[in-house]
Order: structure tokens, then C-alpha cells, then sequence
């Protein structure tokens, strides 16, 4: 009897494993399929809200947006997306696009100008919930936070079926325009979303499962905190991908080593949401079939003032702390060397970073001078949040606490997890506080240093700042803004709302057998997926 | 005066001695000290609180010294079981993690001992609708599931310590105790011993202090120990997910949140062996200890 059952049991086990696509589980041996492999789930597929890099990158391989963009030598490159061409007018203020003619829809109807009006008009909608409204907030008719403002109509005008033009409020760095509204708003399907109201979009079921994209792959499915699988789209307008399958395994750091190691796995997905542990670079190097690939990523990891401490406010007693922790041995030992130290939130690998601005010295003399001159109570203690999860972050902690007691400084480590620790950061409960920043690849900072600013932790207000942030937004001139950005940087290093920790590498892996994977300075892999090519084994 | 103490009283007496109270203790003692596994546990504590206690001058480094030039070093003559990833000896603070895993064992079992010996005794004793009400609360608060209760408590609480483990597991340990001493004082309340002293007009505290938690004793002491293990256990795992102890101060549970990677898994044995080792060896070792002091105190064995 009890046999039977267990007989039963390994039938329905044996139907449900042959269930599974290729790919899902073993290992990805055919030229096909392509599996690659990040450390979290996303929460939706929505193009315009799902909750994090994880859901992007997850959303990418299906919808895009005009442009994808790409940084070269320092130079931030545009190429066809969804549009085939585009022109920016002489006031740096109208961009004219043009709809590749083939790019459609998964279901076979074609992608038009009124499917990118309708996209923002809805991002735009008061009542939607979306985290693009920054990615649009320069059109006309829309506030800083890129919502509609009453009275004024939006800054997109129809030309035809496939062109339309949009117009920013003030002249604009058109590189900064082509990559916020060019590669990072992607185009959602008015003819399937159109009758939904903006309030009801974010549970739409659509956006569980958004069966019809635009982009070089279709969804096939998602099994909840497993795996994502998609199909090659044929009819992709750039050409049909060469790759037929792809799979995002949902795997935590220590699996997709194994499955590395195994060959189960082609690439990982990327800077800060599927990486290599500093651990195991020497190990993932030492692959044969691996090609492990570490860049100087935009990231950067930081420990914020709390500007509101009376006893945080004298910009010695700041640079007192950034000369007593000791930044090179965080970067030698802790990351093995993989990172690089810059006094200031723009990274070194961006075109705007100031080369001139040196980070302050490990020099704990010069601290303790420093705390001395500006009156610094040896016996007051100061709380060091920090946030538990990065695991290399939390250890920099401990750095920290080290080096702050050698030069007389006490502080005491208070670990929480994210969502605590960020209140205390907005509630301004803390004195110093680590956090990191997937920095940005054009220069305008002013969300976090902006006094008022949505990100300003520190809750700082240094007006000579604001005025140089203001000026960068709204400079269309790229020289300009370079010199702008250059005297923030100077500016930022003597007030130090931050003590810039590291700009750690990004380090991911790819198999050899795959060609064209290029590993962007977004850290991310998905550029051109469509040209992907899996080897063999 | 108790059952036990009657009897060696009349013994005593019988034989022209003054009584003795220790006796039952002498004879439990060295019931348990027949017991080897028990003895080896014990000579395990004791030698790790002598660590614990003398940690600053066994320890060969500092617990949170930073060497710079060797970060997850293997083992080497200074340091003799290698050293962390952030660079400290790996031996000093297994030694002095000790503290923390014995202080939490010891306070927070102390703690829940107390509240579960009062609950437990005030509702075997008065029976009645405080027994009701005390034993439902009881029932309540065994069928959260503790490390969940615990995590939110620790983090509700304010900042993590290791005070705050204390008392969230003080506080939240005490209903099995509490079941345990209740069923007990059931048992114990309706003898004739407590029937006597109740006739000679003493008072309710008096009779559950002084005549019926002495007899209840043995079995409180066996679940303390065993609780204890526990105790040690749950600080680890809330330690390791950085809820417990804050660092810099070592813990035995924070010491293994170096161990989350293949590499250090397969490769860096120094970094989460010791600490692993050091917390089965403690739990072992008081288990034990709680198993010979069952066998020495229960009553069925007595001779």
C-alpha cells in the first residue's frame, strides 16, 4: 500500500520535473539558452514601477525604451532602440524621434508615437504610482517631480504615426536629455493599458505577467523567487536574437558560485544585484571556462554627517574623520585592492569627475590635530549606523570603529536592517551612518546635496552648493557644466556632507562560449541582448 | 523543612548527630560526579568561564585589534588560529566571546526562572481562576514561535545588545518554566508537610517559599541548565544575523557571519570552525551536564 503511494509520488515528482523547461534547473548546455543568474527577486515587471535594479534588469530584456546608451572612453554613447533616429534642435530643447518602422509589439501591432504619449502622460498622471517621473521631470508642463502641473499641457507633440518631438522647459545637456528620457523610460503598450485608470495600474495583472513587449525577447514565465524565462522575440525589429532562451535564476552569492563552477550558469547579472563576493574573485579568475570581468563601476559606498549634531557642523571635525579612517587599507585588504578611493560622489570612471580633487590623507596625526583645534569632547560617543545586508559594508564598520578610537574619537556600531535604517537617516536619529550610492552617469547630484534635496541624509543646506547644483541642471552647455560640476567637487571634498569610503569595481563573471556580452559602465549586461551568442560548451 | 530533610532528620537524630541539610546535596553531587559525560561538561564550563573570566590577560591580542597586514591570514605563529576579515585574531576573540555566550545563558535563564518560578507557583498554589487565567496565558505565549517573537521584540526594543537579548529572552522563556513549577506545586501543595505548616499558621508565601519550591527545586534546575543551551544557541543565530551583539564586541554567532561565502566555507576553515566548534562544545557540554543532574536529583533514584 504505503509502496504504491510512494510510487505515485515519484510519478507526479518525475511528471513535474519533465514539466520544467531546459534551463530552469540543469545545466544550460545547449547554444540556446542562455542562464544568468542575480541574487534577489523583482516585485513586478512593471516598465514604470517595479521596485528595484533587480525588476530593471528583469524588464529590460522585454521593453525598452527610444535608446540604449553606453559608455565609451568616457563618453556616453547612443544607440537604436526602440528609435531609429533622432535629432536634438539647435536651442538644446526640442528632440525630434523617430520610431524604427518595424519595432511592434509582441502581439504583432506596431509601436507608435501614441504608445510613448500615452507612456507619458501616464508616468506623468498625478495618480500613478511610478519611479520614472525623474527620468521625464525636464519636458515642459511637468513639476521637478515629473507630475502633470494644471494649466500646462506636456511638452510631446505627434508628427505622424512613428515621429514625435518633445521639448524640455529650458535649454538642456542634450547627452543628459538622451540618456534619462532616451534609455531610461521605457514605452508601455497603450493598446493594452489604455483603458486602465492610472490609480489601478500599479496592481495591474499585467504587470505580473506582461505577456506583450517590445523588446528583443518575449516573457514566458515567472516562478515566484526562482526564475524568470523568456523567449527570443523573431519579429524584433533589429534582428531576430540569436540566443532562442534566456533564464535569470533567482540565486543567492554562494549558489551562483557553485553553479559557475559547474558551468550551469553563463553570466551573473551584474553590478550590485548579481556579483561576485570579493571571496571568491581569485577563485571565479581561476575558472577556465569563466571570464571574469571586473570595471570600475559608478557605485560608491560612503559614511553620511548628520548635519544637524552641533558637534558634526565644524568642517574640521569632518575632515578630522576623513583623514582617521584608513581608506587604503579598506581597499587593499578588505577588497583585495578592487576598488578605488575619490573624495566626492561623482565616480572617477564618469567624464565629469575632477581629477584635481585629492582624497584626503590616512593621516591620524593630522586628525587628531584637526578634532583638538576645533574642540572635539573626547568623552562624548557617537552612534555608527550601520545597515546589515552588505556584508563588505558591515566589515568597514568595524574598520571604521577602529580607526575613529585610535585618533580619540569614541563610537559605538548600531547594526538595523535597511528599512529602520533609513528612517533613522530621514528622521535624522543618528550621527554617522553608512550607505551606498549606485551613482549616476550625468553629474546633476543635486537629489542628494541639494539643500531640501529627497536624498539629503545629511540635511545639509550650504547655499554657495545649491547654487552650483542649481546652475548644472539648468546649463545646456556641456563645458559649462564641467566647469560648474568641477568647482562642486572641489567644494564637496572642503564640506564633506560625506566621507567617500570606495568606488568598489563592479566584478561579475561570463562564460567563455558567450560572445557579445558587452559589461556596460552601468554595470549592467543587457546591452543589445538581441546580439547575444552562446557558444558551445 | 522538606521531605527529604525530614527523613535525614530522623536519620540524623536517630544516630545522636545534629541534622544535616547538605546531605541530599552530598548525595546528588556525588551521583553526578559518577556520571562522566556530566563531569566532562562540567570541567568544559568551567574552563571556558576561567577564559571568559580571564580573557584580557589569556587573550594574546586585543579583541578588535586590526592587524593590517593580515586579513583572513591562515594560522601562524602570532596568530594562532589566523585571523578574520577585517584582520583580528581569531583566538583572542573566541575567547573573549565566551563572556557573551555565558552572561546571556546565565542572566537570561536566571531571569526567566524567577518570573516562571512566581507565575508557576502563584498559579499551582491558588488554583482557581488565576490558575485559569495564568495557564492561557501560558498556552498564548508557547504557541508563538520563539526566534520570530524574539527578532521583532530585539528590534522593537530600540538598539540591538546584548542586554536586550537578555531580557527579550527573560521575558519570553518563562511559560514552559512556568508549566513546570505549577505542575509541580500542584502536586506538592495538598502533602501533608505543607497541610502541617499551613496548620501552624503560616503564611501563604512563607508555605511556597520555605516548604514546597525547596521540593520543587530538582526539576527547575535540570530545565534551567538545559535552557541555558539554549539560551547560548539563540544568542548565536541572533548574532549571526546581526541582530544580537553589536560589533566590535565578539560573539561566538557573529564570528560565523564570516563564514557566508563557498570560498570561506571550502578554504578559510579558521574562520568559522572555532566559533562553530566552541558553540556545539558549550551546548554539548551543558546538555550534558543538565542529563547527570537529572539523573542525580531524581527522586526515584534516591537511595
Amino acid at each position: 500500500m504505503s509502496g504504491r503511494i510512494w510510487q505515485a509520488v515519484g510519478a507526479v515528482a518525475l511528471a513535474a520535473a519533465l514539466l520544467l523547461p531546459a534551463g530552469a534547473l540543469g545545466a544550460p548546455k545547449s547554444e540556446l539558452v542562455v542562464v544568468a543568474g542575480m541574487w534577489s527577486p523583482p516585485n513586478n515587471f512593471s516598465p514604470i514601477n517595479t521596485d528595484s535594479s533587480y525588476g530593471y534588469y528583469a524588464v529590460r530584456f522585454m521593453f525598452q525604451g527610444m535608446l540604449e546608451a553606453r559608455l565609451e572612453n568616457n563618453q556616453m554613447r547612443f544607440f537604436p532602440a526602440l528609435a531609429s533616429r533622432w535629432e536634438v534642435g539647435e536651442d538644446r530643447q526640442t528632440f525630434r524621434f523617430t520610431i524604427h518602422p518595424r519595432a511592434s509589439w509582441h502581439d504583432g501591432r506596431p509601436v507608435t508615437a501614441e504608445d510613448v504619449q500615452f507612456t507619458l502622460l501616464t508616468i506623468s498622471d498625478p495618480k500613478t504610482q511610478t519611479n520614472r517621473g525623474a527620468e521625464i521631470a525636464t519636458l515642459a508642463g511637468l513639476s521637478a517631480g515629473g507630475k502633470r502641473v494644471e494649466g500646462q499641457s506636456l511638452g510631446l507633440r505627434i508628427l505622424g504615426p512613428k515621429t514625435f518631438e518633445v521639448r524640455t522647459k529650458v535649454p538642456v545637456d542634450p547627452q543628459m536629455f538622451l540618456e534619462r528620457f532616451g534609455s531610461n523610460v521605457y514605452i508601455i503598450p497603450k493598446h493594452i493599458l489604455g483603458g486602465v485608470a492610472p490609480e489601478e495600474l500599479a496592481r495591474h495583472p499585467f504587470f505580473l505577467a506582461p505577456t506583450v513587449g517590445n523588446g528583443p525577447f518575449k516573457f514566458v514565465q515567472y516562478k515566484t523567487d526562482q526564475f524568470v524565462e523568456y523567449v527570443a522575440n523573431d519579429s524584433y525589429h533589429l534582428g531576430a536574437p540569436k540566443v532562442r532562451r534566456v533564464f535569470i535564476r533567482i540565486i543567492p552569492p554562494t549558489t551562483m558560485l557553485a553553479q559557475l563552477e559547474r558551468q550551469d550558469l553563463d553570466v551573473s547579472a551584474g553590478f550590485g544585484i548579481g556579483e561576485i563576493l570579493i571571496e571568491d574573485w581569485e577563485r571565479v579568475k581561476a575558472m577556465p571556462h569563466i571570464r571574469a570581468v571586473s570595471i570600475r563601476a559608478p557605485g560608491y559606498q560612503f559614511m553620511a554627517f548628520n548635519f544637524t549634531r552641533s558637534y558634526l557642523t565644524d568642517k574640521r571635525v569632518r575632515r578630522a574623520f576623513a583623514h582617521a579612517i584608513n581608506r587604503p587599507l579598506i581597499v587593499n585588504q578588505l577588497l583585495k585592492g578592487e576598488a578605488e578611493i575619490a573624495e566626492g560622489p561623482i565616480p572617477p570612471a564618469n567624464p565629469y569627475f575632477n581629477k584635481n580633487v585629492r582624497p584626503w590623507a590616512y593621516d591620524p596625526a593630522r586628525a587628531r590635530a584637526l578634532l583638538q583645534e576645533a574642540g572635539w569632547d573626547p568623552n562624548r560617543t557617537i552612534v555608527l549606523r550601520v545597515p546589515i545586508g552588505n556584508v563588505l559594508r558591515e566589515r568597514t564598520g568595524d574598520i571604521i570603529r577602529e580607526n575613529l578610537a585610535a585618533v580619540g574619537i569614541k563610537a559605538e556600531i548600531q547594526k538595523s536592517d535597511f528599512p529602520t535604517h533609513l528612517a533613522a537617516l530621514y528622521g535624522k536619529n543618528y550621527d554617522l551612518a553608512l550607505v551606498g550610492w549606485a551613482g549616476p552617469t550625468d553629474p546633476d547630484v543635486s537629489s542628494q546635496f541639494r539643500s531640501g534635496g529627497q536624498y539629503n541624509f545629511t540635511h545639509h543646506v550650504i547655499p554657495a552648493m545649491d547654487q552650483l547644483l542649481d546652475d548644472g541642471v539648468k546649463n545646456a552647455d556641456p563645458a559649462k557644466r564641467r566647469e560648474i560640476y568641477n568647482r562642486f567637487q572641489e567644494m564637496f571634498a572642503d564640506e564633506l556632507p560625506y566621507v567617500v569610503l570606495y568606488y568598489p569595481n563592479g566584478r561579475t563573471a561570463i562564460a567563455r562560449r558567450m560572445s557579445n556580452v558587452l559589461y556596460d559602465v552601468a554595470g549592467l549586461y543587457d546591452f543589445q541582448t538581441y546580439t547575444w551568442v552562446a557558444g558551445t560548451q | 523543612m522538606t521531605v527529604s530533610d525530614a527523613a535525614s532528620v530522623s536519620r540524623a537524630i536517630a544516630a545522636g548527630r545534629p541534622p544535616r541539610a547538605a546531605s541530599f546535596w552530598g548525595l546528588a553531587a556525588s551521583r553526578f560526579l559518577r556520571h562522566r559525560l556530566a563531569t566532562l561538561g562540567l570541567g568544559v564550563i568551567v574552563v571556558t568561564g576561567a577564559l571568559a573570566v580571564g580573557a584580557p590577560w589569556i587573550a594574546p591580542h586585543p579583541p578588535s585589534a586590526i592587524d593590517p597586514v593580515a586579513f583572513q591570514a591562515a594560522p601562524s605563529p602570532s596568530h594562532p588560529l589566523g585571523t578574520d576579515s577585517v584582520g583580528r585574531d581569531v583566538l583572542s576573540r573566541l575567547i573573549y566571546a565566551g563572556r557573551v555566550s555565558l552572561t546571556v545563558g546565565i542572566l537570561a535563564v536566571g531571569m526567566y526562572v524567577a518570573i516562571g518560578t512566581a507565575v508557576g507557583a502563584a498559579a499551582g498554589y491558588y488554583g482557581g481562576v488565576l490558575d485559569l487565567a495564568l495557564s492561557r496565558l501560558m498556552d498564548v505565549m508557547l504557541s508563538f514561535p520563539p526566534l520570530i517573537i524574539i527578532l521583532f521584540a530585539v528590534s522593537v526594543f530600540g538598539r540591538p545588545s546584548i542586554w536586550n537579548v537578555i531580557v527579550v529572552l527573560g521575558l519570553l522563556g518563562w511559560p514552559a518554566l512556568a508549566r513546570l513549577v505549577r505542575g509541580q506545586v500542584l502536586a506538592l501543595r495538598d502533602q501533608e508537610f505543607v497541610l502541617a505548616a499551613r496548620a501552624t499558621g503560616a503564611s501563604d508565601a512563607r508555605v511556597v517559599v520555605r516548604h514546597i519550591l525547596p521540593n520543587a527545586l530538582a526539576p527547575v534546575l535540570v530545565a534551567a541548565t538545559f535552557g541555558m543551551a539554549n539560551a547560548i544557541l539563540v544568542e548565536a543565530a541572533l548574532s549571526f544575523l546581526g541582530m544580537g551583539v553589536q560589533p566590535p564586541t565578539p560573539s561566538w554567532g557573529n564570528m560565523l557571519t564570516d563564514a557566508q561565502s563557498l570560498t570561506v566555507l571550502e578554504r578559510m576553515p579558521w574562520l568559522w570552525v572555532p566559533p562553530g566548534a566552541m558553540i556545539l562544545i558549550s551546548v554539548l557540554s551543558i546538555n550534558f551536564m543538565g542529563d547527570g543532574l537529572r539523573d542525580a536529583l531524581d527522586p526515584s533514584l534516591r537511595l
